[in-house]
């Protein structure tokens, strides 16, 4: 804890600063209420020791300073006082000072009161990190509804369209076996009895020879079956990532359950695969674990935290 | 005087009185001239200011008689009352030096 004195008198500075130094906190001076200002602007200030009559600035007018200030800590102060009225207590707390010690003061009493002081600013402290943390996972919680919500949109146009891409296979096949049958029939027209045959037919049997060719029907035959397959894949793909992001994100559902940590690794490699895929080759050797008891989620949170982290180091 | 009964009283080392004490010497001894200045030039505020921080820097080491008596001094220059002065503070310096020869007698 680093303690500012602010002392225009130079035997009572020292007096506190060897009083509370010999208590091993880090101690550091001011001559009055200007210069103890700059300081706490510019030095992590834990605690300030002030005298209430000084030069330039004086205790009160530096502890309305600190409190107006928008200082990234909690600073508080201790206001030393020569006078005892009633009145005097009411100006160092409407000041914004958060305790007071008369001059002459009891050097055990200084110490108890630092010592107040230092549980008062452990519990600012502890207070202002608990509020971050709960503000950073409120932050995960709601990013992870939104990925819920989003996965779940679009499973569903995800779901027709590969459940349409089933039975368009279907009705392909049913088309290739017929179109089968046609060209089986024309040959056979052709060859069988190509005399006999009408001026009329001849010529349709030439148009369709030459559709054939001009719309390359054989490649069309051949493609559309792999354009289909692809299709199945890519709805897979989907299909994929949004039940990792799923798995990943799992609003509220986060407790002590049996978990495999190599699929957490997999989920968790699909979902940040986007950031890693150009950075980086990713070489997966898994071992075999066995099932452990933890916070899938949280785990998950750790490792994406290392992928990410690793892949913004390249 | 007896360092080792201050420096138990404050919590320190009599080393540490010792450098303290040499810092009192030091800022009194001429604070103390400053005060009589003032009276002569009957400069009521510097006699305030200075009587201050004599109290102040002897009730904080625990001198409590220099301290009472720059403590009075202090009450009558704040009201103006300079004429009152000149015996106490004649007190004041008496008590002072005899400290001062206590110490370099300690020390």
């Amino acid at each position: 804890m680093k303690i500012l004195i602010v002392e225009d008198d130079p035997v009572s500075q020292k007096l506190l600063e060897k009083i509370a130094g010999r208590e091993g906190y880090e101690v550091i001076l001011a001559n009055n209420g200007q210069s103890a200002w700059e300081t706490v602007k510019k030095e992590r200030v834990d605690m300030v020791i002030t005298d209430w009559m000084m030069p330039e600035m004086d205790g009160l007018e530096l502890c309305r300073k600190i409190r107006h200030a928008d200082l990234s800590r909690y600073v508080y102060v201790i206001i030393l006082t020569s006078k005892d009225q009633a009145e005097d207590a009411v100006a160092v707390f409407d000041a914004g000072a958060d305790d007071y010690i008369r001059k002459p003061f009891n050097p055990d009493e200084l110490n108890a009161r630092i010592h107040a002081g230092k549980r008062i600013i452990e519990l600012e402290d502890n207070q202002k990190k608990a509020n971050a943390l709960l503000l950073q996972s409120e932050k995960m919680a709601s990013v992870g509804q939104l990925a819920a919500g989003v996965a779940h949109e679009i499973n569903n146009p995800t779901g027709f369209v590969s459940s349409n891409l089933k039975t368009l296979t279907d009705y392909q096949n049913d088309l290739n076996h017929l179109i089968k049958h046609y060209r089986n029939l024309i040959t056979d027209l052709k060859e069988s009895n190509r005399e006999n045959l009408s001026s009329s037919i001849e010529k349709q049997l030439e148009q369709i020879a030459n559709l054939e060719d001009e719309a390359d029907i054989d490649f069309i035959l051949e493609d559309i079956m792999d354009l289909i397959s692809d299709c199945k894949e890519g709805t897979e793909r989907i299909k994929k990532i949004v039940l990792d992001l799923k798995d990943f994100a799992h609003p509220g559902e986060d407790k002590v359950q049996s978990a495999d940590i190599n699929d957490g690794i997999e989920t968790t490699l699909n979902v940040v695969w986007n950031e890693l895929k150009y950075k980086a080759t990713v070489n997966k050797e898994l071992g075999k674990l066995p099932m452990v008891k933890c916070y899938p989620q949280q785990l998950n949170q750790v490792f994406m935290n290392l992928f990410v982290n690793a892949a913004q180091a390249i | 005087m007896e360092l080792e009964k201050l420096a138990q009283r404050l919590g320190l080392d009599v080393e540490d009185i010792r450098e303290l004490l040499e810092l009192y010497v030091e800022t009194t001894t001429s604070d103390l001239a400053e005060l009589k200045g003032a009276i002569k030039a009957k400069d009521a505020e510097l006699a305030h200011a200075k009587a201050h921080s004599i109290k102040g820097a002897s009730g904080n080491l625990g001198l409590d008689e220099i301290y009472e008596l720059a403590k009075e001094i202090d009450d009558i220059a704040r009201v103006n009352a300079l004429d009152d002065l000149k015996d106490m503070v004649q007190i004041l310096e008496e008590n002072f030096n005899s400290l001062v020869e206590e110490y370099e007698k300690e020390s």
